[in-house]
């Protein structure tokens, strides 16, 4: 495969967004491919990766908002944030749905991350050129 | 070929030993993160990354670099375009 | 053609979580990929070692999970050779049956997935 192709990209995060800099590297991994004109496919949240799909998160006013970043980025390419429901469960990241199914008061993910299960890493992994992990 | 990606540094984690121990003999590496520390300071491996350095095969990423106040003795500096050419370059990755 | 897909577990059991969510991702990509490879590596051939009491830390014990690799027709599992005698861990010590390689063959079994995803 030479560098002048449109590839398509799926991307794995498995970083906590306040706590290493494995998800900013994606982010700005991200960024690159698609200023090349490349395509990323989805991005896959995984382990403490899921918490990049908090909305709660507030860093201080000085500091980058990664998961509004992501949204941004996504939002703009139209490319999904599929986040691992069962690893996003356990680190208290919920959607609407799964509050209601789980009798729980409150929610933290918002469009355009969405909770999925491990069957989307498969999608995304079967239908990319390269999958590159974070 | 096989980019390999490592993001620890070498005075604290066993990544990059361990991942030159299964380095292919076309594969490259790329050191992100606080990995690109070990071409900033001597150290255990620089042999296996100086033989590396001669095949053009080993990759540092600048940015990663620059936010750490660091230069590379050796390797090839890159910025985040070059690292999504490697990606495609190369057949897989194997995050360290 | 489906991909081949390897799938290394670096990480001991238990102090971190990587192991059991490798695990869990293992046997639920199974179910969409039969070409998966599982590697064991470094530390992570302690997640091989028999009879943990995982429930002393509370933790989850996933050893039952990794007999279940078996079940679930993923039969590569390949284990570094050189990580257990470093560790000085028996092959006799291994909770399941697995395939032993040198670190050059353990490389050229890399070289041939299309996709490696790393734990």
């Amino acid at each position: 495969m030479c560098d002048h192709q449109v590839v398509k990209f799926s991307i794995l995060v498995t970083g906590n967004p306040a706590s290493s800099q494995s998800a900013s590297s994606a982010y700005q991994f991200c960024s690159a491919a698609l200023s090349a004109g490349h395509t990323i496919n989805g991005v896959f949240f995984y382990l403490d990766g899921v918490l990049n799909a908090n909305r709660l998160i507030s860093p201080a006013t000085d500091e980058v908002n990664l998961p509004s970043l992501w949204a941004l980025l996504a939002e703009k390419h139209e490319f999904p944030l599929e986040v691992c429901v069962s690893a996003s469960l356990r680190r208290g990241v919920i959607n609407q749905q799964e509050a209601e199914q789980l009798g729980l008061l409150h929610h933290n993910v918002n469009s355009p991350f969405v909770l999925s299960g491990l069957g989307q890493l498969a999608e995304l992994s079967a239908s990319c050129d390269r999958l590159v992990q974070f | 070929m096989i980019l390999h990606t490592v993001k620890s540094s070498p005075f604290s984690s066993f990544a990059l030993k361990d991942c030159l121990k299964l380095l292919n003999n076309d594969d490259k590496l790329l050191l992100i993160s606080d990995a690109v520390t070990a071409v900033s300071a001597p150290v255990d491996c620089q042999p296996e990354l100086l033989k590396l350095h001669d095949e053009r095969r080993l990759f540092i990423l600048k940015e990663d670099l620059q936010a750490r106040g660091l230069t590379a003795e050796y390797g090839r500096v890159i910025d985040y375009s070059d690292f999504v050419n490697l990606t495609i370059q190369c057949q897989s990755q194997l995050a360290w | 053609m489906e991909k081949k897909i390897g799938i290394i577990n670096r990480q001991a059991p238990h102090g971190k979580s990587h192991a059991r969510e490798a695990l869990d991702l293992t046997l639920a990509l199974s179910a969409f990929n039969e070409s998966l490879s599982i590697f064991f590596i470094g530390d992570g051939v302690y997640q091989l070692v028999a009879k943990h009491q995982a429930d002393l830390i509370l933790q989850k014990d996933f050893q039952p999970m990794l007999q279940m690799l078996d079940l679930y027709d993923v039969e590569q599992i390949y284990v570094c050779q050189m990580s257990l005698a470093i560790r000085n861990i028996s092959v006799d010590d291994l909770v399941i049956k697995t395939t032993f390689l040198t670190p050059d063959e353990m490389t050229a079994c890399l070289a041939r997935q299309d996709q490696l995803l790393s734990f």
